[in-house]
């Protein structure tokens, strides 16, 4: 079944009539996960901002957007934050921005939970410490403590993740979630992320790293200037891609880990 | 060329009173040398005091104890007495580089600043020749900063950093804030203009393919100390469990 389903998604600068997403369509099937790649300002984040009803006025979309009965597009405001609270949630790049500068993290955190789920201020604040901890974070109740620019862009967006799990959407919306991580934390993120697709959560994962997204991905969709180059399930387009930008796309990435690769194996070889 | 002898470094702890004297060590007995024409990796994860030591080589602070020495001389003396000879790129391109420059203006200010005095005509060509060299078209010299994506940006620091001919580059996170692709290009780039230019790089990053991919020597760097030196043919035998388990981290990709 599908959960969310596009048609002919557009998005254009309504003052100069530029065209910034053109025509995407794509669906999400419940309990698999959509990866999203392509170079920076290829449309990837815009486009989901669009689903969502979070751009500026100053850009019109167009197309069909369905989630479940509802059409998003359409939609008023209103309906679009319960959907945005309750049943899709976004974790964004920049976490610096994300959060509120003028209240701590415990605060923020505790609010948001007590608004959403309606917990009592107590079993918010037991939630919180458990979430932190499950995000490797040291030392949680410092963190609770901590205004958001006392943290490390890592610490946030590990925050951030946390959080949005801790809701149990429908669907999580990541839009480049690792990209300010180290690479250890990198790892630990996506392990958690390869755990909630485990669990059956169903995922959008935007990414500029095709390595990330091979490892969560069942389907992907390249994107290239606002447009969808290739679209289709991932193993075939990460080993056997159809449209040269994909390949290039794979080929820049393997050069990247091939002398790292080769000194690896070499040192496999001589210790047997 | 570059030494660093038991460098120690510690901050005032967050969250504290102002007139509280709690500190919180962030490099701990750092020693490392650098020879010339060397590329030494420095690996570490965010808040291991990578960002630290690169500002400390850099003379933007002082270590609390500790001798950081450039061809036998005090990094403070080098510097005023080699100028041009030592530069940077800083991960944040966007507020690394003057808003209110234009490219040209960005990649001509060092040499204009240079002990050389040239003229305009001069200036403008070498300019120009740096363009070419990070392989940028000549049309982007009258735009500003914002009027450029990630990756030309980057370069256009890297430009400006090899303009006065250094003969010792700190890269710190230079590539970790751009996309795959331009990492790779960028990742040529530095490797080419190593060849052409003769200079020693200090190459701090937090992932391994590109640091490897570059460097000949690494340090692995824990919580503010060194917990391994290695050369880059050995990789695969590390013997720290940090060590290793930063290696493990890698996603394999093939």
């Amino acid at each position: 079944m599908n959960l969310i389903e596009a048609y002919n998604l557009s998005i254009s600068n309504s003052l100069t009539g530029e065209l910034i997403v053109e025509n995407l369509s794509f669906h999400i099937k419940r309990h698999t996960c959509l990866g999203i790649v392509g170079e920076s300002g290829s449309g990837k984040s815009m486009s989901m901002k669009a689903i969502l009803g979070l751009l500026p006025s100053s850009l019109k979309t167009t197309g069909c957007v369905r989630f479940g009965d509802i059409e998003m597009i359409a939609a008023k405001q209103e309906t679009l934050r319960k959907i945005r609270s309750k049943h899709i949630c976004l974790i964004l790049q920049d976490a610096m921005t994300a959060f509120d500068p003028l209240s701590t993290m415990g605060e923020q955190i505790i609010e948001t939970f007590c608004e959403n789920m309606n917990y009592t201020s107590c079993e918010a604040k037991k939630v919180t410490l458990e979430v932190l901890n499950k995000m490797m974070i040291h030392d949680p109740l410092l963190i609770m403590q901590s205004y958001p620019h006392q943290l490390s862009g890592g610490m946030l967006q590990r925050c951030m993740i946390g959080l949005a799990m801790a809701l149990k959407p429908e669907i999580i919306i990541a839009d480049e979630p690792t990209t300010g991580l180290d690479s250890i934390n990198q790892r630990n993120v996506l392990a958690e992320f390869k755990r909630l697709r485990e669990e059956g959560m169903t995922l959008i994962f935007i990414s500029h790293d095709l390595g990330v997204v091979r490892y969560l991905a069942d389907d992907v969709l390249v994107m290239r200037h606002g447009q969808c180059i290739e679209y289709g399930e991932a193993a075939k387009v990460f080993t056997n891609p159809d449209q040269p930008y994909s390949k290039y796309l794979v080929d820049t990435r393997k050069s990247l880990t091939k002398v790292f690769g080769e000194l690896i194996n070499k040192g496999a070889a001589t210790s047997c | 060329m570059l030494k660093v002898e038991s460098v120690y470094k510690s901050y005032k702890k967050q969250n504290c009173s102002i007139f509280s004297s709690k500190k919180q060590e962030i490099l701990h007995d750092i020693s490392f040398q650098l020879q010339c024409g060397e590329c030494l990796g420095l690996i570490g994860e965010s808040g291991s005091g990578k960002s630290t030591l690169s500002r400390l080589i850099l003379n933007l602070e002082r270590p609390d104890f500790g001798k950081i020495t450039m061809e036998g001389q005090p990094i403070q003396n080098w510097l005023e007495s080699h100028r041009g000879e030592m530069s940077v790129v800083f991960q944040d391109y966007t507020t690394s580089i003057n808003p209110f420059f234009t490219i040209e203006e960005s990649v001509a200010e060092p040499i204009r600043r240079s002990k050389c005095k040239y003229d305009k005509q001069v200036v403008a060509a070498m300019v120009l020749h740096l363009l070419e060299k990070v392989q940028l078209s000549s049309r982007l010299l009258m735009r500003h900063p914002h009027e450029l994506s990630g990756g030309q940006l980057q370069r256009v620091c890297i430009a400006r950093a090899i303009a006065t001919q250094p003969r010792f580059v700190v890269f710190d996170e230079a590539l970790s804030s751009l996309d795959v692709s331009a990492q790779t290009q960028t990742l040529l780039l530095l490797k080419q203009l190593k060849q052409e230019m003769n200079m020693s790089y200090l190459f701090i990053a937090h992932d391994l393919p590109t640091i490897t991919s570059l460097c000949n020597k690494l340090l692995f760097l824990s919580k503010g100390k060194i917990v391994e030196k290695i050369e880059v043919q050995k990789i695969s035998q590390v013997q720290t469990p940090y060590a290793k388990k930063l290696l493990a981290s890698v996603l394999p990709f093939d």
